[in-house]
Parts: structure tokens; sequence; C-alpha cells
């Protein structure tokens, strides 16, 4: 009961979405710290491929009617099945422009890409916070 | 998620020493003699990205190297005590507009780590606030 309680679709997306960010988060880091590596290639994950994975598990959700639905794994990233686990492949990306010394200097990109996957994390995690806050404030019979 | 600091980190450390590099390039841009009677010569931060013990890939630098492809500047100077049989002296091959523009962006290179730490601070304050 309890386990259904707290175990139900938002949240799973939700702890998977933050798994999704911390992983894409450490790849951004990376590439900061070689912004002027020479010869470093850069490596990213496709969000829309895990977006898009989420929105369909969450269509199928919808319309079966005991509301499981485990989100499909591609090429880059990988869901375990039965947990919340996510296991991204990072790819190397391929549409960017050296300098004469081989280094790639899109930092603007870069950051953007930090803030823009932060602002996600973040705003997943107030979700799931809030989520529990309901889930405690049931349990005390707060409402 | 910790190991994050890691690769920042690793780059804060790169890039002050590039800068140190630079530093000591533009303060011995008339330095026609150094410990071993030569000119000196602009030193080059060589970078390299080297895995952490976290799995990320952070930076370091591999070798500071010595620029021995650009040519020196020879000014004609007879009345230095410096100066060659033919009066000419020779100068450090650094190019102030060059060192210039590698300082700004090893500054700017720092200041990127130092957001990207603060964000990796915020991502842990949100995941650790979730239960709080």
């Amino acid at each position: 009961m309890i386990d259904r309680l707290i175990s139900t679709s938002s949240t799973d997306l939700l702890e998977r979405t933050l798994n999704f960010t911390e992983q894409r988060h450490q790849l951004i880091l990376d590439n900061i710290a070689n912004v002027s590596t020479p010869g470093y290639v850069q490596k990213d994950v496709s969000v829309k491929d895990f977006q898009q994975s989420m929105q369909d598990a969450l269509e199928r959700q919808q319309a079966s009617t005991n509301g499981q639905g485990e989100p499909e794994s591609t090429e880059s990233i990988q869901f375990v099945p039965g947990s919340t686990g996510v296991n991204v492949k990072p790819q190397d990306v391929v549409r960017q422009t050296a300098f004469h010394d081989r280094g790639i200097r899109n930092m603007e990109d870069l950051m953007g890409q930090l803030g823009d996957n932060a602002m996600v994390h973040n705003t997943v995690a107030q979700f799931l916070k809030d989520r529990y806050n309901q889930i405690n404030r049931a349990i005390s019979m707060k409402v | 998620m910790f190991g994050a600091f890691d690769v920042s980190t690793s780059a804060l450390t790169a890039q002050r020493m590039r800068l140190d590099t630079i530093s000591s390039n533009i303060a011995n841009i008339n330095t026609t003699s150094g410990p071993n009677g030569q000119p000196y010569r602009r030193l080059a931060a060589i970078f390299q990205s080297q895995q952490t013990d976290s799995g990320g890939v952070g930076v370091q630098v591999s070798k500071i190297v010595e620029d021995q492809t650009t040519p020196l500047k020879a000014r004609f100077e007879p009345s230095n005590p410096s100066a060659d049989g033919k009066g000419f002296v020779y100068y450090p091959n650094v190019d102030l507009s060059t060192e210039m523009v590698n300082a700004i962006e090893a500054t700017r290179a720092y200041e990127a780590n130092i957001t990207a730490i603060e964000t990796t601070k915020s991502m842990m304050n949100a995941s650790l606030r979730v239960l709080a």
C-alpha cells in the first residue's frame, strides 16, 4: 500500500529525470574543464531521446489499465528495468568547429547547457519534494 | 555526483597554471639574458585530458614547454652590452597581444569553471532538500 502510494508514475518519472540530469551534468563539467585541451572530443547525451522515451512511457502508462509502463531504452540511454536507474552512454559531439590548435571553444553553448540542465534538475527536485510533502501531510492527516 | 568537483577543480588548477606562464611571459618580455645567458623564450602550458578517480574527465597541465619555433626579435642596439658582433640584441619571442588574448581566455575559462562549481552546489542542494 505504502509502496504504491510512493511509487506512482510521477515519482518514477521525476526520479529518472534526476538520475539523467545528474549524469548529464557530469558530462557538461568534463566538457567545460577541457574547453582549452587540444584534441579533446566533447561528449554529450541526447536530451531529446530521453524526453521522447519518457513521453512514450507516460502515454503507454495512461493507455494501460494497471498503470504499468517502463520507458524503452535507446542507443544512448538505458533504463534499468524494475528501478528508476538510468545509464547514459555518452556520444561524441560531432558538430563542432575546431580552432587552429584543435581546441573547441564553444563556451556559450556549454554554459547554456549547464544552466539549462541545472534548471531542469532543480525544478524536478522541487516537484519531488512537493510530492513527498504531500504524502507526509496525508500521513499526518494535515490537509 | 560528489566527484563532479574533481573535474572542475582540475580545470581551475590547470587554468591557473596557464595564467602563471602567461604572467611570466609578460614579466620577461624584455629579458635579454636568462640564467643560461640566452634570451628568455616564451613558455606555453600544454593541456591534456585526464581521467579522475570518480570517472569524470578532468584536465591537467602535462608539461610547460619553451617556444623554440617563433623566432626571437632582433633589434639593432650596438650600445647594448648584450649585443652580438653585428650589433644586434635578441629580445624574447613574446608577443604582448597574444599573451593578453590568452590571459583573457584563461580567465574566462576559470570563471566558467567557478560557475560550474556553483551550479553543482545548487544541484546538490536541491537534491538534498528533497527529503529535508
